[in-house]
């Protein structure tokens, strides 16, 4: 196997086993790194369509 | 943490008639069982009584969270700083994921989550990139209940789109 895919595939089986409170801080900090690089929320009719006539 | 406020506020509107049932799904569900995925909001479904009327209709869950300081954002009520999504079970799908909710304690509060295997399923059925790298995860995470997810695409018509899911699949190592 790919070393890199053996890696990945072990820390995610480690992530999985990390406790449920670290892992919903991690999403807290996720969300504030976004935050700060501009990402949020758009509402479905703020959203950018693709033009149907390109 | 933000998000345990917001399972309080959860647990609250249950505990004051407000909905019959919730469970939290999405990306936030989905971080009970697989790795983080980043995400802007949270997504709750929710049971209630609709007996007053053939409409389905959230005004009561939002009254009661804006009476206890939550404030709209589009189709979101901002609580305790996240944007939260209620959906009603509108799906046979949704409704039998909302009766086998699990219920969990993070840092001593409760929380009802969707299982991983229905989570996995609204996942197939919902079909965007992102959910299908969210099922992708829920395959290999080692706790994954593969039988009952498979029972899950039986009973809510969804064989073709795991058929079409493990194709499209099948060259990954």
């Amino acid at each position: 196997m790919d070393e890199a895919l053996r890696i990945k595939r072990a820390s995610r089986v480690a992530m999985t086993a990390t406790p449920i409170a670290e892992k919903l801080r991690i999403l807290e900090r996720l969300r504030e790194r976004d935050r700060a690089i501009g990402r949020a929320v758009i509402a479905p009719e703020q959203r950018p369509t693709r033009d149907a006539s390109a | 943490m933000a998000l345990l406020d917001i399972f309080a506020e959860l647990e609250a509107a249950v505990a004051d008639r407000i909905v019959e049932r919730y469970a939290v799904g999405g990306a936030v569900g989905a971080t009970f069982y697989i790795e983080p995925a980043a995400t802007q909001d949270v997504d709750v479904f929710v049971v209630f009584d609709q007996s007053a009327s053939l409409l389905v209709s959230l005004a009561p869950i939002y009254d009661y969270f804006t009476d206890r300081g939550a404030v709209v954002q589009n189709e979101h009520l901002v609580i305790a700083d996240w944007p939260v999504q209620f959906l009603p079970a509108t799906t046979p799908l949704v409704e039998d994921a909302l009766v086998h909710a699990v219920r969990m304690t993070v840092d001593g509060q409760a929380v009802a989550v969707l299982s991983q295997e229905h989570l996995a399923a609204i996942a197939l059925e919902t079909g965007r990139m992102k959910d299908k790298l969210r099922l992708s995860q829920f395959l290999t995470s080692g706790t994954f209940e593969r039988l009952r997810f498979d029972a899950l695409t039986e009973r809510f018509g969804l064989t073709q789109k795991w058929a079409r899911f493990v194709a499209l699949m099948e060259d990954e190592p």
